[in-house]
């Protein structure tokens, strides 16, 4: 009993050290990711800001242009999310509302770096509605069509988050900004049900996970997230 | 009254003075450039250290300037079409201004599942295309789907009842893979995906569309 107890005790305390080691490499590398950075000269200077901006937004809007699949653009200074393709943008929709207002727009020049500086990767992320609204069906043997299973949506209000590689958390609502009674979003509802969703799928909390919640068209939304592929490219400035 | 002999030693020293003058004013000479460089250099590196900030401003914008120039080269050709399977809608683009637009029909996302494991999903693709041939009073060949959807049994590939006249419209651009933009017999389903991946429009825009689109323009499809 003994020595079982103290087998026990030992792979027990194994797993949980070599957990911990896994947490601070990941965080070490993240740190280390930072301090790779070149500072960007004379940062402080808003006009030199807005000039490098602009040049990163440009150059990263080269680099996806030469890829063959569809990818995004958020530009949080001009209010624009857009479905980009070789250098088309194919849908242009409007950033109705977005939390926080401004989103990392006080930040140095490596920090600005690592999180709008290159074109990143979708990493993960869920949403309300299928990618393809796949209908199932089957021909029975008197020619007539059966449908077996169906992941069309309803029409509902979208909703869709995704975790980017350089660890930005993007929440996208969808809402129905064409409506003439000019209502605004549930916004209280819209993060609550962010918060709920993300319980089961908490990662390491001390690495720094900025989120931005953003609401746009619902369809505009929609048709964005069925044309991008699962793990697309994202570019974005501030 | 001077004497003649003063006069003399005053006209020696005169002279010897201007000579002395001259031979060190070519001396001078030979180094000026060199002396001129460094003075500008000297006044160079002044006024860097001084506008250093506006001259990193001005070589900071002539770059975004070069860029966006380059970003602006990058363009799709002087017409293209770009086709939304989410709203079943295209738009005509000349010279990247909207020239036309309507609605058209994509495809259904039916999941087909037949006897034998045969499977069909019916799906409009999604990416760039060129326009690879254009067609008058195209002919429809009709695929194994086509029969199992309606109950038949699949005739050989060459069979006469694979092909169907006037069910395509008057025209027709081919994409490639078999997918087409052409016209349709049912118009009271255009804004709805219920193909089987072409893309449907009505006569009128169908003969918009085919005028406009040139072998090789581009078909947007997202």
């Amino acid at each position: 009993m003994v020595v079982i107890g103290t087998a026990l005790i030992v792979v027990v305390a194994g797993i949980l050290i070599s957990r911990s080691e896994v947490k601070k490499a990941a965080i070490t590398l993240k740190l280390n990711d930072l301090e790779k950075i070149p500072a960007l000269e004379e940062w402080d200077n808003p006009v030199k800001q807005n000039l490098w901006k602009e040049k990163l937004w440009i150059e990263n809007q080269l680099v996806t242009g030469k890829e063959d699949s569809m990818n995004i653009g958020i530009n949080f200074t001009d209010s624009i999310i857009q479905l980009q393709f070789k250098n088309l943008a194919l849908v242009k929709s409007k950033i109705n509302y977005k939390i926080p207002e401004n989103f990392l727009s006080d930040i140095n020049s490596e920090a600005y770096q690592y999180f709008f500086g290159k074109p990143v990767k979708i990493l993960a992320g869920n949403s309300n509605i299928a990618k393809k609204p796949v209908k199932k069906v089957r021909i029975d043997s008197e020619g007539n069509t059966v449908p077996i299973d169906t992941t069309a949506s309803i029409n509902r209000r979208f909703y869709w988050e995704f975790i980017t590689e350089n660890n930005i958390r993007f929440v996208i609502n969808g809402y129905n900004s064409k409506d003439s009674t000019g209502s605004k979003p549930a916004f209280h509802r819209d993060i609550r049900k962010y918060r709920f969703s993300r319980k089961a799928q908490l990662e390491n909390k001390r690495v720094f996970t900025p989120v931005v919640f953003i609401w746009l068209d619902n369809d505009d939304a929609k048709a964005i997230y069925r044309a991008l592929p699962y793990k697309a490219t994202i570019i974005s400035r501030n | 009254m001077i004497p003649s002999g003063k006069i003399l030693v005053y006209f020696k020293i005169l002279i010897s003075v201007f000579v002395g003058f001259i031979i060190i004013w070519f001396g001078f000479l030979k180094f000026i450039p060199e002396f001129r460089e460094k003075e500008y250099s000297k006044g160079l590196k002044f006024a860097i250290s001084e506008n250093k900030g506006q001259l990193t401003a001005l070589k900071l914008e002539k770059e975004v300037e070069s860029l966006q120039k380059k970003l602006g080269r990058l363009n799709p050709g002087k017409v293209y079409l770009v086709i939304n399977t989410a709203e079943n809608s295209f738009q005509v683009y000349k010279n990247k201004v909207l020239d036309y637009e309507g609605i058209c029909s994509t495809g259904s996302y039916i999941h087909l599942e037949a006897d034998g494991d045969k499977q069909y999903l019916f799906e409009t693709p999604k990416g760039v295309f060129t326009v690879k041939n254009k067609i008058v009073d195209p002919v429809w060949r009709k695929p194994d789907w086509a029969f199992i959807e309606e109950g038949l049994p699949i005739p050989p590939p060459t069979h006469a009842s694979r092909y169907e006249y006037g069910v395509l419209g008057d025209y027709a651009l081919d994409i490639g893979n078999g997918y087409l933009i052409h016209g349709t017999l049912y118009q009271r389903f255009l804004g709805l995906p219920v193909t089987h991946g072409c893309v449907r429009l009505n006569d009128a825009d169908l003969k918009y569309v085919y005028d406009t689109m040139q072998l090789g323009s581009k078909v947007f499809i997202y």
